[in-house]
Order: structure tokens, then sequence, then C-alpha cells
């Protein structure tokens, strides 16, 4: 069954707990037809829960529209607002289509974006492997990351004024 | 947010007090557990079984710690994790960093060894 519902956040910190209990409780009833595994909704949690955050912390305006909807064997989380842009945008224009541009490393982790038109970014993640890690230089801010590795697809468009970030996992 | 339940010469157990470290929380834990560290200039072992869900914000809070006791010649270690909040430091790979015991007689044991 394929359903799609939306509901508005006020952008508000003291709202996040609430909010994100609310599109849980929506998800949870509208996945108990479908099979899927106990890490759906972990990964669901933390990737709503890091939309919030970015709303509140970045998007400079009061609402915020996010969106939940199930078709396909796939979850789609969008969160949609007519705030700031991406500060990372503004270098689209010079990234090459198709060219993954690094955006963060710290030995953990390599944090990429790939500019797949004018309008939409994707983000990927990389495990470095033997790389040395420095605690020193750990990244302390790691909503993107969250994100980028919960889900199986993370994308940000911005179409004047309207900011999407949409994250999709894969039910199955 | 943080209470110290126990003072051992070669460290310090506090409790995380709150279930949903989020947003709302992390900029006075950050503060609280950065004192902490400054004050008492010992390990820090934290007691986290009180903690369902941690966000970002409160993360880097930890990594901030964990910075903090490095630089300073000490650790910052934690303990009862739940499954969720386990399962989030695996996903980042701050497993990797992070000394994680399964509870605080766990954690006690190797640091008394």
């Amino acid at each position: 069954m394929n359903t799609k519902q939306s509901f508005e956040f006020d952008n508000q910190a003291s709202s996040i707990s609430s909010f994100s209990h609310q599109l849980l409780e929506c998800l949870v009833s509208r996945l108990m037809n479908h099979h899927h595994d106990g890490q759906l909704l972990f990964k669901a949690r933390y990737i709503i829960g890091e939309l919030l955050n970015n709303a509140v912390k970045h998007s400079g305006c009061s609402k915020t529209v996010f969106t939940l909807t199930i078709e396909n064997d796939y979850l789609t989380i969008d969160k949609v607002d007519e705030g700031t842009k991406l500060e990372l945008m503004n270098k689209a224009s010079y990234l090459k289509n198709g060219v993954p541009t690094l955006i963060m490393a710290d030995g953990l982790h390599e944090l990429y974006i790939t500019k797949e038109s004018d309008q939409l970014l994707s983000f990927f993640c990389r495990e470095p492997q033997n790389e040395e890690v420095t605690i020193q230089h750990l990244h302390e801010h790691m909503g993107l990351l969250i994100i980028a590795k919960a889900a199986d697809r993370f994308t940000y468009s911005f179409n004047s004024p309207v900011n999407t970030f949409t994250a999709t996992v894969n039910l199955s | 947010m943080l209470k110290i339940v126990n003072e051992h010469p070669q460290y310090i157990l506090a409790k995380v007090e709150i279930a949903e470290a989020n947003l709302n929380y992390s900029d006075q834990f950050k503060t609280e557990l950065v004192s902490l560290l400054k004050d008492k200039g010992r390990i820090v072992l934290l007691n986290m079984e009180q903690v369902t869900y941690v966000d970002s914000s409160f993360l880097g809070a930890l990594v901030a710690g964990l910075k903090h006791a490095l630089g300073a010649g000490n650790d910052l270690a934690l303990s009862g994790l739940q499954k969720d909040v386990h399962d989030l430091l695996k996903l980042i790979r701050l497993d990797k960093v992070f000394k994680i015991y399964a509870n605080e007689q766990a954690a006690i044991a190797a640091l008394d060894q």
C-alpha cells in the first residue's frame, strides 16, 4: 500500500521531541503491512532527528514541511522550506556534473557531494581504510554525515525559493 | 544533567540524567562535561543507561569532551549504552575512538586494572 502524509514543523528546538515522536508513530502505523527489517525505524528516527536539527539551526525561517512517503518498497522523507539556501549550493556552479567533491574528512569518514544538476546535489560517504585517526581532528558537526550514512540516497535541491532535503531508505 | 556518583583517585563516575539527549541539552551538557574534566583532572566515566536517544549535537559535545580529556592526558569513557545509542555510535564509527563498556561494573573493573 502506498501512502503519503505531510506535517508542519514550527522550527522550534522545544518542539523537536514531540514532532519526532509524531512522525515515528505515523511511520510505525503505516509500515504495519510492509515487510521491513528492524533497522528501518532506527534509520528513520535518526534521519528525522537530524533533519529537525537542521530546520532549527539552519533554515532561518519559521516553518518546515516534512513529508513521509511509502512507495514501491521505499520510504522517502522530504524536508521542505523557503528559508536559507544551503551554503554548499553556492559552490555548485564551480563543480562538474557527476564528479564527487570531498567536503569533509576526519579519518573516520569522507563526506562527498556530487552535483547531479544545477539544482540538485547528492551526498555520499566513504569509510577510509587504514586511515590514522587523530582525535583532535574529529568533526563535531555530524548531522549531514548521520543522514548520509543512514539513508540509501540523500539529496538537496534548490529551486528558488524552495529548499528540499530528501532521504530515501529501502524498506527491504 | 551530569551527576557525580563516585569520585575515585583515578577516575570520576558520572551519570547522564536525561533520556532524549538532543539539541535542547547539548550546550549545557558540553559545558558541564568540560567543567568536570577541567575541575577533576581525571578519567571520566559516563553512565548513559538513562539515555534512549542522542543526536549529532550531543555527539559533538561528547567528541569535544573526548578531545579535552585526551589533550589533558586523561580519558572519557562511556558505559550502559542502550542499543539504539550504541548502534548510532557504530554507524558513525565513534565506537573506534571511545572506550565503551557494557555497564559501570565492567568499566570500573577495566579502570582498576
